[in-house]
């Protein structure tokens, strides 16, 4: 507590407070524009922060990080394309509902469920440090298995309309994954005699490309003169706030609780975090037949998720000295450069630093509201230009964005490739939720089945035992099975429930006779 | 487009993709090639059964057509060869100069705002440099985001 007071006092600094507005702008930039991470976001800034005082640097950081992870919900909602790979569940239902023309409802949905999600994340890691680290320490090789094939179960889920091809877009987007080096034998696979295809197929720009640039090409051949028709509802702040306090309370603090404890595992991120809470929002909800169609509660779980993962991340980074994420990765390096040693020592020899940081990221969370406001107003202007000027300007960007990632024009074709691929999956039924989701989980899952395989070869055992020795795992397992179940219970109450007022028919009919 | 038409396309597209990494999994073997082998397996079996059911649904012949949207396949088609043309020549070009090319040549092709060819060229070239000059400004001297480099420029 002792530390508590005067870090709140640094936040009063005109230039912390300065360094908090422009991180958080520049952060909700960078996640906007498609190629540009979250993670490039901070490892820009770094060498700027060695000008600045070890307090002043991290706030800045800590500001980029939450606003970049915000930021990508922006072109998730307005143009359909995932800003960073964490907001490719929110393009679910950001997406119908800016085609709906509301595009205001979905951005500010987006921006109070992150804020939410981020206080919450930030909450976990001023109360709940150490423990939570020595929990996110039980997750091995079989746990981290058990806890991706978990998040791909959602494709059970989102795919229930045609469960065989949303399986089978997973199975291609996995299958992608595979390109490259294995990760388990260093073993390059799937070349096809083309040797910088050893890097394998980087994420982001396939995600550009099946969203992004396959989005290019079903807006032109649209016929559309504008993305969507938009008109700003007055009261649109306030119905989103009495949606989010009132039927989405439950959903926004579970999916902030599953985001910040995926945040802790190292791998693991705000992707995988997103993606689980919307499976759950879905599951636990009485109507899931709206998610995919504009639903407020699939954009709350989302966000919300994905902005969590910030604090849990930290968590591990600040007490253990491992990141959660790649953004603490570089977080954790701009500490070490100023001689800052993470571990539990961090909140006690230097707790003035941590506490503030820790508090500055309340402060951030509370500022972006109206700095996400005010940006938001004017990224909807996007959609009063001319649909084939945004078309074409997407194109361009997609392109520098992919090219940032490694300085390769092999990431560019991935992205031309995949658009193609996009397109052609969209006309034809096949479902490229599913397939990204397949291309992130795909890498971490086969190193961690390889894990298991070498483990169970090590102990000589089977293994099915190594998956079934802990119980986190069998935990994990348990909820994978409820949710490959949920489509067919859905249905199965649904045709109950038909079953029930055809019988009730008669009854109404013979009453009126 | 009918569904069985999608059905069976998408289950020759799922096979095709099967295959070729089936035919690239020759020299693997051990831990690399458990993975992908069952995937390949799934996805063999899943694009049989699509096709399968495709002609199931075609043979049975009920189906009405689904409720598409009309495509502009010429409009598609055109950005699509744009964007490799685009793509093809940013290693001869640079990033810049392809780019202005692509931005203009595109929004002279594409543009839908009626008036005659100088209005569309003006706001055209209007577009292609404001776009240009962001792209320069935001990325290069901002963020210090590296670009394509061309052999000539």
């Amino acid at each position: 507590m002792e530390f508590i007071g005067p870090a709140i006092g640094h936040l009063f600094e005109p230039l912390n407070i300065l360094l908090m507005v422009a991180g958080l702008t520049g952060g909700i930039i960078v996640g906007a524009l498609p190629g540009l991470t979250a993670t490039m976001g901070v490892a820009l800034m770094v060498p700027a922060t060695f000008a600045m005082d070890a307090t002043s640097g991290l706030i800045m950081l800590g500001a980029i990080y939450a606003g970049a992870i915000y930021g990508g919900s922006n072109s998730a909602c307005l143009i359909c394309t995932p800003g960073t790979p964490s907001s490719v569940a929110t393009t679910f239902d950001g997406w119908p509902l800016c085609q709906a023309g509301r595009a205001d409802i979905g951005l500010i949905t987006s921006l109070l469920a992150s804020v939410f999600g981020g206080i919450v994340g930030t909450v976990f890691l001023l109360f709940l440090a150490a423990p939570l680290a020595r929990f996110a320490l039980q997750f091995g090789g079989p746990e981290n298995f058990w806890l991706c094939i978990f998040g791909l179960s959602t494709i059970a889920v989102m795919s229930s309309g045609n469960m065989v091809k949303g399986l089978l877009s997973g199975a291609m987007g996995l299958l992608v994954s595979t390109v490259g080096i294995d990760p388990n034998a260093g073993v390059p696979r799937f070349t096809f005699g083309y040797y910088p295809l050893v890097q394998g197929i980087e994420v982001i720009p396939a995600m550009i490309g099946l969203f992004s640039f396959s989005q290019v090409l079903y807006l032109i051949g649209s016929y559309k003169p504008f993305i969507a028709d938009y008109k700003p509802a007055p009261g649109a702040f306030g119905e989103v706030v009495r949606a989010l306090v009132g039927r989405c309370k439950v959903n926004l603090m579970r999916s902030s609780i599953i985001g910040t404890l995926v945040g802790m595992l190292p791998g693991a991120g705000g992707e995988i975090a997103s993606i689980i809470s919307y499976n759950e929002a879905k599951r636990w909800d009485k109507n899931p037949a709206k998610y995919g169609k504009g639903a407020v509660e699939g954009l709350a779980a989302s966000e919300s998720a994905n902005n969590a993962v910030i604090g849990g991340s930290l968590i591990p980074m600040l007490t253990l000295g491992i990141p959660g994420s790649a953004v603490a990765a570089v977080i954790l390096g701009a500490l070490l450069a100023k001689g800052i040693q993470p571990g539990f020592k961090v909140f006690t020899a230097t707790g003035d630093l941590a506490y503030t940081f820790i508090m500055s990221q309340f402060a951030v969370n509370l500022l972006m509201i109206p700095i996400g406001l005010l940006l938001a107003r004017i990224m909807t202007k996007l959609l009063s230009i001319r649909l084939t000027f945004v078309a074409i300007a997407i194109v361009v960007l997609s392109v520098i964005g992919s090219y940032a990632i490694r300085n390769s024009m092999l990431d560019v074709w991935i992205v031309i490739i995949f658009g193609f691929l996009g397109y052609f999956s969209g006309r034809v039924g096949l479902d490229t939720g599913a397939m990204a989701l397949g291309i992130i989980l795909g890498p971490m899952i086969e190193e961690n089945l390889g894990k298991c395989v070498h483990l169970s070869k090590a102990s000589g055992g089977s293994v099915i035992n190594v998956f079934l020795e802990s119980p986190i795992a069998i935990l994990l397992i348990v909820l994978t099975l409820l949710s490959l179940a949920t489509p067919f219970l859905l249905d199965w109450k649904r045709k109950r429930r038909d079953c029930g007022c055809d019988i009730a028919q008669p009854k109404e009919d013979s009453t009126h006779a | 487009m009918r569904s069985s038409v999608a059905d069976i396309a998408s289950g020759l597209a799922v096979l095709v993709m099967a295959g070729v990494f089936h035919a690239q999994s020759g020299d693997l073997e051990g831990v690399s090639l458990l993975f992908p082998r069952m995937l390949i397996i799934f996805m063999a079996l899943g694009g049989i059964y699509l096709c399968g059911l495709g002609l199931l649904k075609g043979r049975k012949g009920a189906e009405a057509p689904q409720d598409d949207e009309p495509v502009a396949v010429n409009r598609v088609v055109m950005i699509s060869a744009g964007a490799i043309a685009y793509v093809a020549i940013i290693p001869v070009l640079g990033f810049y100069l392809a780019s202005a090319l692509y931005l203009f040549g595109m929004s002279m092709v594409l543009s839908d705002a009626g008036g005659g060819t100088r209005k569309k060229a003006v706001a055209s070239a209007a577009f292609t440099v404001v776009l240009c000059l962001f792209v320069w400004i935001g990325f290069a001297m901002l963020l210090g985001v590296p670009t394509p480099e061309g052999m000539l420029f």
